[in-house]
């Protein structure tokens, strides 16, 4: 019989951050922090037995380095394989099958443009989610029309932000969940209380309707970045490797009708009607955002979470492309939530 | 153009069809629950084709099919026939028999001919025996569990003395049923499983039984057109999943890692899959703890979401490649 190493599963990625680690458990869309000296460790010693790391480390340390490969035995993050090198790494591309992927478009009582248009383009590039965002009252029979209107589209997940209003009932929004399954979040804000409701006779239990007392009036509510956003997964982890995990395949329309790659940017790339979403893709001032990924922006690219935190680049330190965002309040030299 | 006869179901088709959108390739899907109206099936010198209507009135001619993707579920054909009133209805039965037997041979006759185009997998392919396919599994070189299929305790008990502990399974598919309970309805399937011997009758319903494996992990691989996407699934350790990684346990999933096949593993596979005329499939083995590589199935319309999410694959990628008509 072999002798057997320990080895970590390729879906277990340390990443290494200033004043401490992670391990990236992204089967199990989970994390666990671990020490600097855990991850350097894993570095020297991609396979290793307990005797190697004891003769590596030296006695004194021998506690410690059970302790280390008990925690990893314990999460999983690794296994004793004696056929070792068939174990491959992950593969970490990422590429998908559309043009854009997100969609943001906003809505106030002054805009002047039709959805349905935009709509259309969206479908062509196979977008497949979309935020509508409305800022001001908008009418029941609207909304219905705009979402039937979506029924046959590319679009798999609308996630609405709505004003609170006296034409829906609870009742009313949730028939309208009941009725359009694409809807995968609706946000009432400023409403009177904070409520949540879990709809037991949707077919899935996950959707729920939320009121908020927040009152979202304009783009500036956006752009927080905290660990509940955090998305432990492949597809986020490897998107983040390579690209804007807040703008890359995205492509928005502002509460004016302005096409920008998010409504809180202020560059902006002509009025829907006038220019295409199509025509805008060809621009490379508007492509180029989408590929700052973490490791280009200051701060986050010493950052333990840049693989699977969210980013944005609206909302900036000192309004910098490339500082961190405002937004974030964690310090990853201190490791630290401030 | 690119045809797909899939169930009405299947999100793996659904993913496929958005790289062949993103590729610009144009396709047409047909389901089980679509029923077709033949126009016409020509055999001669020249070609074998046929044209057939969907129910929205668009015309499926195979002359323009470039592709075909048989990825599950089969062709459903419009019965159209008026039987003379004054038959009895014992011969009205047998009449209605009769036709229902030469539709069915008529869509063989579909499959046959479609099966004849660059192709992904054929209907003719998609059940197969799984008896015949340990068999050719053997021929391929590939090791496969001793198996045995028996009615009498006597027989299992020698078979055990043998081969150790056994497990049972089905013959050819296992059983899938519903309850109705106080929450409602609840799905039940039946797995491989452990024998006990102690409570096996005298007597019993023809059972197949194959030797326990000293399982070290699984393997879950997708052949597609000779390349191997292999994933292994680390089960054992769980005993929930320990005789079956489809018992899944939901809370703490089984390590699914990306895996490469040592090659003359995969030489064999390819003779085998070859020798079943399939082009793709989800193979399973399982890798003992002395390094035995054995056989165990291949589904040829299996999921293999399953294994192309995990580790990261792209599967539904390489089929739309696959498919396409100028690569």
């Amino acid at each position: 019989m072999e002798q057997k190493y320990f080895k970590l599963f390729a879906n277990c990625i340390p990443v290494k951050g200033a004043s401490r680690s992670i391990i990236c458990d992204l089967q199990r869309r989970d994390y666990q922090l671990i020490p600097n000296s855990l991850f350097d460790l894993l570095m020297s010693f991609p396979l290793f037995t307990i005797t190697e790391l004891i003769d590596a480390y030296g006695e004194n340390e021998r506690e410690t380095l059970i302790e280390y490969v008990s925690f990893l035995e314990e999460h999983e993050f690794g296994g004793w394989l004696n056929d070792h090198s068939a174990f491959q790494p992950l593969d970490l591309t990422w590429f998908k099958p559309s043009e854009i992927t997100n969609s943001i478009i906003d809505w106030n009582k002054d805009s002047d443009f039709e959805f349905e248009p935009i709509f259309n383009e969206l479908n062509d590039l196979n977008c497949q989610y979309l935020q509508l965002r409305f800022f001001d009252h908008f009418k029941k029979v609207r909304l219905e029309e705009l979402l039937t209107s979506l029924d046959r589209s590319s679009i798999l997940s609308i996630e609405i932000f709505f004003h609170d209003s006296l034409e829906f009932t609870t009742n009313d929004f949730q028939r309208l969940l009941r009725r359009f399954p694409r809807i995968t979040r609706l946000i009432v804000h400023s409403a009177k209380e904070n409520r949540y409701f879990n709809d037991p006779e949707h077919f899935l239990d996950l959707i729920a309707l939320n009121y908020t007392t927040q009152k979202i009036t304009d783009e500036a509510h956006c752009g927080e970045v905290h660990s509940g956003y955090f998305s432990c997964n492949i597809d986020h982890f490897t998107e983040a490797k390579q690209f804007n995990t807040c703008l890359n395949k995205k492509i928005s329309i502002d509460k004016k009708g302005q096409i920008c790659n998010c409504p809180s940017m202020t560059q902006k790339f002509g009025k829907i009607g006038d220019a295409t979403l199509n025509a805008t893709l060809i621009n490379e001032e508007f492509t180029t955002k989408w590929s700052t990924n973490k490791d280009q922006i200051e701060t986050c690219k010493d950052c333990e979470f840049r693989y699977i935190c969210s980013d944005c680049r609206a909302y900036t330190e000192g309004n910098l492309p490339l500082s961190k965002p405002a937004k974030c309040n964690y310090d990853p030299y201190k490791g630290e939530w401030n | 153009m690119i045809l797909i006869l899939t169930s009405s179901d299947d999100q793996s088709t659904l993913e496929v069809i958005q790289w062949l959108n993103f590729y610009g390739l144009a396709w047409v899907k047909i389901d089980s629950s679509t029923p077709l109206t033949l126009i016409e099936l020509i055999l001669d010198d020249k070609e074998e084709e046929f044209i057939v209507e969907t129910p929205s009135g668009d015309r499926i001619d195979t002359r323009k099919i470039t592709a075909y993707w048989y990825r599950r579920g089969h062709l459903k054909l419009n019965l159209k026939y008026a039987l003379e009133d004054y038959l009895n209805d014992d011969t009205q039965r047998q009449f209605e028999q009769h036709m229902q037997a030469e539709i069915n041979v008529l869509i063989d006759s579909l499959h046959f001919c479609l099966a004849k185009k660059k192709r992904l997998n054929t209907f003719q392919t998609a059940d197969l025996n799984k008896h015949f396919v340990l068999s050719k599994a053997k021929d391929a070189g590939l090791k496969i569990p001793a198996t045995l299929v028996t009615s009498y305790k006597s027989v299992f008990g020698h078979f055990e003395l043998e081969n150790g502990s056994l497990i049972s399974k089905a013959i050819q598919h296992g059983i899938r049923f519903r309850l109705h309970e106080k929450k409602g309805w609840t799905e039940y399937l039946t797995y491989t499983e452990s024998v006990d011997a102690s409570i096996v009758p005298d007597l019993f319903f023809p059972t197949l039984f194959q030797s326990k494996l000293d399982k070290a992990f699984e393997l879950r691989i997708f052949y597609l057109n000779d390349d191997f996407y292999t994933m292994a699934i680390f089960s054992q350790k769980d005993e929930k999943t320990a005789v079956d990684f489809r018992n899944y346990n939901f809370e703490k999933p089984n390590r699914t890692i990306p895996y490469a096949l040592p090659e003359e593993i995969k030489v064999k596979l390819s003779a085998l899959m070859k020798s079943l005329k399939l082009e793709s499939g989800s193979i399973d083995m399982v890798v003992t703890k002395n390094n035995v590589f054995v056989f165990l199935e291949v589904n040829p319309v299996g999921q293999y979401g399953m294994v192309s999410n995990p580790c990261n694959y792209h599967l539904d990628q390489k089929i739309a490649h696959y498919l396409n008509p100028s690569p």
